[in-house]
């Protein structure tokens, strides 16, 4: 289970305050997948970080009883100097996962062929988000935050992304942030609205996007 | 098949359910019996209830019992010729009737009330119409009867109608008055005020001194997402657009009205327009639809304007729907002010040609 129990983010801006996020809570259980909806600003990818713990809330509290992804295709947990065969050596050792089976994936998904022995700041931005999403798949969690990062990619990048996570990790748990309709209503049980820093649950998912549609 | 088929005689009776209204009933049924023969009193409002009522009856007279009288049967009855009782009585005493002798609750009272004053306001105004009034009529049942007889045609003797009065003794046809006042200072001051609000303005009429105001209080209507709810709470807006508040299903006197619709808005509710509509009868004819957009505004007063024809359609009712789906929010109606226009000098279109033509 991964629950937020009123989390409240706020940053500083132009000298002032700007909230984010006010009282937020969320539960996710085992295989649960939970879309977050919002228009764009209204903290989704605030709380899928705080989520994954890549960021620390001002107030509340989050907590984990199963293994937590850090935000797909996020690329905060990688470093730009460091090759590619590097950065995967350096999340193997994190995750205590064998790095020539690490590697066998990414090179796969991936398909960056030479490129691996580069640094990522050569890369384009396509092979980047290439490199970190197959990174982010590499390790097997039982909760993967994704935000947006369907919308990556060529066709046939977005093909396999979705094959990788929704099928063959069909019984893992999800926070999913998507502005796609289909996807949420394909694989998500109940969605999150976020407004104006305010969240609100709903199981109807038609509902949901009624409501978010007229945000 | 060679019984003859007597023509089937009916006697109206309409009134506000008071005792008198009662008393009236079985008078007439009395008097009708003594000269006719056998009679049923049968319930009805409409043309079709009335028709309905006749078809299932064995006997061959009929007593008509009308609370809520439709303008359709006015019209029949007054191409007709047809004579009827119109009784009234003070609509307080109407609504304690309801209340203490058939156990409707205060809400239910109210409505009722409200639409039998409207429905009879145009009945007691043709020259068919014998109208009976509690305070003056009521404290003489013999010359009522006798009065009654009278306007019928009813040919029975004196002695009869003495005879059939005495055995309606245990009827009362009124209550006195400081027996109303008690029983209203002792209902709860809540309920006290939705029954006030709604029936002054009929009280002020049969007194002569025209129509008043009517206010629908918030607890005579419905929540949309519940209608078993009173809309006496705020409202949660949360959710797809649909009827958040609808009601009161009360029947209104024709003519031109203008309704002022107080609401209240949370904040993020008053950032929300909706629809305000005013509707007829069970196909829900729309007589007028506004929008709002209180933006802001945490107390919004809308000013509805709509007409009420003879022909239209009953009861009346309100619904206020939210033009969007709503994230988040709260309304609360605070009530519903009818005012009736007066109607504008027939020679007023005449001159507003004269005029144009210049």
């Amino acid at each position: 289970m991964i629950s937020a129990v009123d989390i409240t983010k706020d940053y500083w801006t132009e000298g002032r305050v700007h909230r984010v996020l006010s009282n937020v809570s969320l539960t996710v259980g085992r295989g649960e997948k939970v879309a977050l909806l919002g228009r764009n600003g209204s903290g989704k990818s605030t709380l899928i970080r705080l989520l994954g713990r890549v960021e620390l809330p001002t107030s509340g509290i989050v907590e984990q009883t199963m293994s937590v992804s850090w935000p797909i295709g996020w690329a905060g947990g990688v470093h730009p100097i460091l090759t590619g065969n590097d950065n995967m050596r350096f999340i193997a050792r994190i995750y205590d996962k064998p790095f020539d089976e690490l590697k066998a994936y990414v090179e796969d998904f991936a398909e960056l062929g030479k490129f691996l022995s580069e640094p990522l700041r050569t890369y384009s931005a396509g092979m980047r988000a290439r490199f970190v999403f197959a990174l982010s798949l590499a390790i097997d969690f039982d909760c993967y935050l994704i935000d947006e990062v369907m919308a990556a990619g060529d066709q046939r990048f977005q093909r396999r992304s979705h094959e990788e996570l929704f099928e063959k990790r069909a019984d893992r748990s999800m926070i999913v942030a998507s502005h796609v309709a289909e996807i949420v209503k394909s694989y998500c049980s109940r969605a999150l609205i976020l407004h104006r820093g305010r969240s609100k649950m709903f199981t109807d998912l038609d509902l949901a996007f009624d409501i978010y549609n007229d945000l | 098949m060679s019984d003859r088929v007597e023509p089937a005689v009916i006697f109206f009776s309409m009134g506000l359910p008071s005792p008198l209204v009662e008393w009236c009933d079985a008078v007439i049924a009395r008097l009708v019996e003594f000269s006719l023969g056998p009679v049923d009193i049968v319930s009805a409002n409409t043309l079709e209830e009335l028709g309905l009522a006749l078809i299932k009856s064995s006997t061959s007279h009929f007593v008509v019992a009308s609370r809520m009288p439709s303008d359709g049967l006015r019209n029949v009855l007054t191409e007709h010729n047809t004579r009827y009782v119109v009784a009234l009585d003070d609509p307080r005493a109407a609504f304690q009737n309801l209340v203490t002798k058939y156990g409707l609750d205060t809400i239910a009272a109210t409505r009722a009330v409200a639409g039998s004053c409207a429905s009879l306001l145009n009945y007691t105004m043709t020259e068919d119409a014998l109208v009976l009034r509690a305070e003056r009529e009521g404290r003489d049942p013999l010359g009522t009867a006798q009065t009654i007889a009278r306007h019928f045609a009813l040919d029975v003797a004196p002695a009869d109608i003495a005879q059939i009065v005495v055995g309606l003794a245990d009827i009362s046809l009124t209550s006195a008055p400081s027996d109303i006042d008690t029983w209203w200072s002792d209902l709860e001051e809540p309920k006290r005020v939705i029954a006030v609000s709604a029936l002054d303005g009929y009280v002020e009429h049969f007194a002569g001194r025209g129509l008043g105001k009517l206010i629908w209080s918030r607890d005579l209507f419905f929540v949309g997402d519940d209608p078993r709810q009173p809309a006496d709470r705020p409202i949660d807006i949360t959710g797809r657009i649909r009827n958040l508040v609808f009601g009161p299903y009360i029947i209104l006197p024709p003519g031109s009205w203008v309704a002022t619709v107080v609401l209240g808005f949370s904040r993020e509710a008053a950032e929300v327009s909706y629809a305000i509509e005013f509707i007829a009868g069970p196909r829900c004819v729309s007589l007028c639809r506004t929008t709002i957009q209180p933006q802001g505004d945490r107390v919004f007063e809308a000013a509805v304007f709509f007409t009420v024809e003879p022909a239209t359609d009953q009861p009346i009712s309100l619904r206020i729907s939210n033009e969007r789906a709503a994230f988040e929010g709260q309304l609360v109606l605070g009530s519903v002010n009818l005012t009736q226009q007066s109607r504008g000098r027939p020679e007023i279109p005449d001159e507003l040609r004269i005029a144009l033509d210049h």
